[in-house]
């Protein structure tokens, strides 16, 4: 006979279960100034801030949470000319950009402080260029920013 | 498409990468698996997949019935690989026509045909992470399809890469491609509002404890007869009424003539 663990295992490894039993809520955006579905949607988890990227809109917008409403709105390329951009991340306060060049752009909004840390030399050298799309989003982390790349940047 | 010779060269280099700001400094800390470059799969528009979790990295590969963790304090060594299989695995792999590599319906239809492992995500408040699992399916006839008409799972990981459950998403309700994870839990994006200003999420406890009810899926894709191909382009890249042609160059983009 098996011990309630084995049956547990037996059931994950054999039964899909219906997502409606774990559906709990509704969160309702409204975005008007963004486009079609090219809009990308991250969390800050440090400072609570739902971030909304829309690729065809070139736009970034930070909403509060939970009540969803806007606080920071940026242009990105008013603020960045045209740098082409792979991925972006917002993390407490700061935000992070990289380009498929291997550019990494940090920018503080509130003070307008901007640092630009240009990589392509180094990591030619290891034949790493930084992916042209958001699969493997930025990861900062300690400091460490994790980027991933190759196939075709 | 590019080249064998390219697809040795892509995947030969770093999966990632971890820059020390304050130092300046980085180091590569993954490779890809080896099947990159040595199998024909359409692993440009085919990707794989990384995300962060308790200072390790997580990486899904789509073909492969594994995943792959890189711990912080063993970033020069080899990735603990760990055991993935979808209840839905059913399909063998179809390899790329190579007659068809300028095809870029067939391209961006190939994905559909086969079983694959699409996003990776992870919960910082449940400590869990979600692989989506998406069942290869038969193309329609003359509709085309769209990631939203396709059934998925989520398979649900602790951080220990133990499997909870594997739960399962009807075809048309969701598209799995835009999501966030909230303090209230794991937020999908519903498929009847990928488009206009009002997006509509569900949000989904993965962690919840008691008696779903288990599910036997029948129909794994829609058959929803689609606007012709102009009026789908318009809607989807939020064209302007007046343009009457598009100019698509495959992998680069798009333009649109008034």
């Amino acid at each position: 006979m098996n011990s309630c663990s084995d049956k547990k295992e037996i059931l994950n490894e054999n039964i899909l279960f219906d997502s409606d039993y774990f559906r709990k809520s509704q969160i309702n955006i409204e975005q008007p100034s963004l486009l079609g579905e090219a809009s990308y949607f991250r969390f800050d988890h440090e400072d609570s801030r739902l971030m909304i990227w829309n690729m065809v809109a070139d736009e970034i917008i930070l909403l509060s949470y939970p009540e969803l409403k806007p606080i920071i709105e940026l242009k990105i390329n008013t603020l960045f000319g045209s740098l082409p951009i792979a991925d972006v991340y917002w993390q407490n306060g700061m935000l992070y950009l990289v380009s498929p060049s291997n550019q990494v752009v940090i920018y503080k909004p509130e003070s307008g402080e901007m640092r630009e840390i240009e990589l392509d030399s180094a990591l030619a050298e290891i034949d790493f260029r930084a992916f042209r799309i958001s699969y493997f989003p930025i990861y900062v982390e300690d400091n460490t920013l994790f980027l991933c790349g190759n196939a075709d940047g | 498409m590019n080249s064998k010779s390219d697809q040795n060269f892509f995947f030969s280099a770093s999966l990632e990468i971890a820059y020390d700001i304050s130092k300046g400094t980085f180091q590569s800390i993954s490779q890809y698996s080896s099947s990159y470059r040595s199998e024909e799969l359409n692993f440009y528009s085919w990707p794989a997949r990384r995300n962060r979790l308790l200072e390790k990295s997580i990486y899904s590969f789509p073909h492969i019935d594994s995943l792959y963790v890189q711990e912080k304090n063993n970033s020069n060594g080899n990735p603990k690989v760990f055991p993935r299989k979808s209840i839905l695995r059913k399909r063998h792999k179809v390899p790329l026509v190579k007659a068809r590599f300028d095809d870029y319906s067939y391209l961006r239809d190939y994905h559909f045909i086969n079983d694959h492992y699409a996003e990776l995500i992870t919960d910082p408040y449940r400590e869990l992470i979600y692989s989506v699992f998406v069942p290869g399916v038969d193309l329609p006839a003359e509709n085309r399809l769209r990631t939203e008409f396709v059934a998925f799972t989520i398979m649900v990981y602790n951080s220990d890469l133990e499997l909870q459950r594997e739960v399962f998403f009807h075809a048309g309700v969701y598209d799995y491609r835009f999501y966030f994870v909230s303090p209230e839990g794991l937020c999908l994006h519903t498929a009847a509002t990928t488009q206009g200003s009002m997006r509509v999420f569900d949000v989904f406890d993965l962690s919840k404890e008691g008696d779903p009810a288990e599910i036997v899926p029948e129909k794994l894709s829609l058959q929803i007869d689609l606007p012709p191909l102009a009026s789908y382009l318009r809607d989807s890249l939020g064209l302007d009424i007046s343009a009457d042609s598009v100019v698509i160059i495959s992998g680069i983009g798009c333009s649109w003539l008034s």
